[in-house]
């Protein structure tokens, strides 16, 4: 067979070539798509990391990351044995800034991180996104779990370079109404509003039914101005249970988030209220239930 | 299209002197694997300017010389100086082996052994005596806060060959330092094998394979098909495997069957994907090593899977232990013994633990065993399914102890599948983890194709014009990202 060094050539310009170009791509802010999927990326960008004092005050909270399931299949994201502060490196959305437009017609991908009460406002707000053009990327419902889950397993980190959201929502608290040890609530919530990484966010106060001692004052606290929305006025239907909304409450609930969202919100977003409920299920639903992980 | 501006500022994006430190320097936290893409990208500069120097035979060895260092640098940092060190004093030795008659051969030949396997001893077993000294003779040392170098396992069994055959007059002592040097750091097989041999390589060195159509199209299948089966493959299974092995109680008997069988497959999929990737980068640069596995889950008996399974490692053992300790040339309770002792040190080799000792005992027996009985078995059909099977089978149970945390979760693991396993806990399986269990249906079934037909069809891309496969390495690596977990797993051999 004839030889020539035009073939070692090429195998060095394949290599480089095809490198740089998912290089290239990595570190764009574009994301192209192919027959409904997303092309994922090779790299992402790289952030600040969590303060001396928060990682000293998380050190003293010792707690397991649980195992991320997705649909049928347990995904591993998070070293379960680890209770450092991982520094995951995720892409800044370069299209939001603070106090945009009421008219942005930025499409966004949505995570919705939170307790129980995340489960039951996720097909509502899928409702929003798709009406809105936007895409509710995942959802995490951490059922039992409180600030000190958010804040100090990695999972959270771990979630938002696996999706890669433009905007994330947070709703938790629930189970934390009637904590009373308000420095601890608010640097636990310090410290996971430093795991959202720069990403622009919308942080949902509790439905407290009037029982909230310390965790509304401690979320405001340590979000941005006008990042946190406060439900603790909010009178919504409670569901049997007597302690979560019912549907119609977490539509009442919705309609509210949309409406700040859309007027008030830090970081503004088109949401105006869906013109049908049903749309399809897309998202990534991940469920954990922190009563198996709590190290505490 | 982008426009300029949208170029300019995509561009900007891009942290380039962040990159250029990544791609440079050594890290702890990420050294540098075959999978890397940021290996993968310097491969492919190193390669453009390996073509144009491709003639000029010394400045070419010096140049990939070179490249070969810095990979080990990007991989082990500081213990490159440990590497040289070691190469450069066992080009002496062989020297003065070569030189010396009688007595005084013998003793060098020792003294350099002992040498190159000091390193060996002391990163990897030191704590494992220390361990064992302070369980026996209740005593308190400390334990050393070591870090195994990567690849020292390999390089020192290399060298040792090297150092045996030149003793035996088998191979010269090589009279080029450059060329020693070439054969001892040559990356593909520098962090994690195959062991090469002075006598199949230091031939090569100085007249590499010309680049043609063909090797640069079988390079990149195996590189390809190593990728994938470590990235695609390897890594989907292990996410699965880590959860069962660390905590088998919580897993239902049945689960705990098929995390074995996961890890049966994960560890023959990184590590011949691996072996995949080594065979194929050495290629395009002209140099062609010896496979290292050939299709061992289709063997119908142990010895065959020893032939065919880490294959530069098993006739390592066999030409540097086996047949020195006497062969079968000492009667048959000798032979017997000796190959005991050689899986002793094989399983020793893996790693400084009991498991793994434990684990080249049951390879041992279970060799004696074949080696006794397989002149009685009659030569049938049927046969060879019973004997495939009950290989298969002793394999996959070894493995549990190759990857158990410790002993202990080991039998756990076996209670489990003994005492809890349940028609229903498949069924539960395949309705629970259907991505899963697809993959091992389609990996078990791909194990048990015959590696002919696998020659045969993979001979049928070589068709492809080699401008065509600038399009199977972007569709592959896009495909890898695509699917792969976000924590790619380092290859499990290069632990040893």
């Amino acid at each position: 067979m004839k030889s020539n060094r035009g073939y070692l050539v090429w195998a060095g310009l394949c290599f480089i070539v095809v490198n740089a170009l998912l290089f290239i791509y990595g570190y764009s802010p574009y994301n192209f798509t192919i027959g409904g999927f997303e092309l994922k990326k090779i790299v992402n960008s790289t952030v600040d990391q969590v303060s001396v004092e928060d990682q000293i005050l998380a050190e003293s909270i010792k707690i397991d990351s649980p195992k991320i399931a997705l649909k049928d299949t347990v995904v591993r994201l998070a070293d379960s044995k680890s209770d450092s502060i991982v520094d995951e490196i995720v892409s800044l959305p370069t299209s939001l800034k603070a106090d945009s437009s009421l008219n942005d017609s930025t499409h966004h991908r949505i995570l919705l991180l939170g307790d129980s009460e995340a489960g039951g406002i996720k097909n509502v707000l899928n409702d929003y996104c798709l009406s809105n053009g936007h895409k509710l990327v995942a959802t995490l419902e951490w059922y039992s779990a409180t600030s000190v889950n958010f804040a100090k397993a990695d999972t959270i980190s771990k979630l938002i370079a696996r999706y890669k959201p433009t905007y994330v929502i947070v709703l938790f608290g629930l189970n934390e109404v009637l904590a009373r040890d308000g420095a601890n609530r608010r640097a636990m919530a310090k410290l996971f509003q430093k795991r959202l990484r720069k990403v622009p966010y919308a942080w949902i106060g509790p439905t407290n039914w009037g029982q909230d001692f310390v965790v509304t004052d401690a979320f405001r606290a340590a979000a941005d101005s006008a990042a946190f929305f406060s439900s603790k006025s909010l009178a919504l239907p409670k569901s049997s249970d007597g302690r979560h909304p019912s549907l119609s409450g977490y539509r009442i609930w919705m309609a509210n988030i949309a409406n700040w969202l859309q007027t008030s919100a830090r970081w503004k977003m088109k949401m105006l209220p869906p013109n049908r409920t049903g749309y399809p299920r897309k998202f990534k639903s991940i469920v954990f239930n922190a009563a198996e992980f709590r190290g505490y | 299209m982008l426009q300029n501006l949208e170029v300019i500022e995509l561009l900007k994006g891009i942290p380039f002197e962040q990159l250029i430190r990544d791609l440079f320097l050594y890290s702890t936290k990420e050294p540098w694997f075959f999978t890397e893409f940021s290996f993968l990208f310097i491969f492919g500069i190193f390669v453009f300017f390996y073509a144009l120097l491709f003639d000029w035979n010394i400045v070419r060895k010096c140049y990939l010389v070179a490249f070969s260092l810095f990979f080990y640098y990007k991989s082990s940092g500081p213990f490159l100086a440990l590497f040289l060190t070691q190469v450069t004093c066992d080009y002496v030795f062989a020297h003065w082996i070569q030189k010396k008659e009688g007595v005084t051969k013998k003793f060098i030949g020792i003294l350099a052994i002992l040498f190159s396997l000091s390193f060996l001893l002391y990163f990897k077993y030191a704590n494992f005596f220390i361990a064992n000294t302070n369980a026996l003779l209740l005593t308190h040392f400390d334990f050393i806060d070591l870090f195994l170098p990567i690849g020292i396992s390999f390089y020192t069994f290399q060298s040792i060959s090297y150092l045996v055959d030149v003793y035996r007059g088998e191979i010269k002592a090589s009279t080029n330092f450059l060329d020693y040097a070439f054969y001892m750091t040559f990356f593909p097989h520098l962090v994690a094998g195959p062991i090469v041999r002075a006598s199949d390589f230091l031939g090569q060195v100085n007249h590499p394979t010309r680049p043609t159509a063909l090797v640069f199209k079988e390079s990149f299948v195996r590189i390809i098909l190593g990728l994938i089966k470590k990235l695609f493959i390897a890594d989907y299974l292990a996410k699965y495997v880590d959860m069962v092995f660390a905590t088998p109680s919580f897993y239902s008997g049945g689960e705990n069957l098929l995390g074995v069988l996961a890890y049966t497959f994960q560890i023959y999929f990184d590590f011949s994907g691996y072996s995949d990737i080594a065979i194929g980068l050495a290629l395009l640069v002209g140099y062609r090593l010896k496979e290292n596995f050939e299709n061992p889950y289709n063997s119908t008996n142990i010895t065959v899977f020893w032939r065919k399974w880490h294959i530069s490692l098993s006739s390592w053992l066999r030409d540097y232990v086996y047949i020195p300790l006497g062969g079968n040339r000492k009667g048959e309770f000798n032979t017997y013994l000796f190959l005991l002792i050689t899986m002793l040190v094989g399983g020793f080799w893996h790693g400084a633990s009991w498991k793994f000792v434990f684990w080249g005992f049951a390879h041992g027996i279970a060799l004696g065993a074949h080696k006794l009985i397989k002149n009685h078995l009659p030569d049938h059909f049927l046969m060879k399914g019973i004997g495939w099977l009950s290989t298969f089978v002793f394999v996959s149970f070894c493995w549990i102890f190759f990857r158990a945390n410790d002993f202990n979760s080991a039998i756990e693991i076996i209670e489990r599948i003994i005492q809890h396993t349940q028609w229903v806990d498949f069924k539960g399986f395949w309705y629970s983890r259907f991505e899963l269990s697809v993959l091992i249906l389609a990996v078990f079934a791909v194990v048990l194709i015959p590696l002919h037909w696998k020659k045969w069809s993979i001979e049928r891309l070589y068709y492809i014009p080699a401008f065509f496969w600038i399009f199977f390495l972007f569709v592959s690596l896009q495909l890898i990202i695509q699917f792969r977990d976000e924590v790619v797993q380092p290859f499990i051999y290069f632990q040893f």
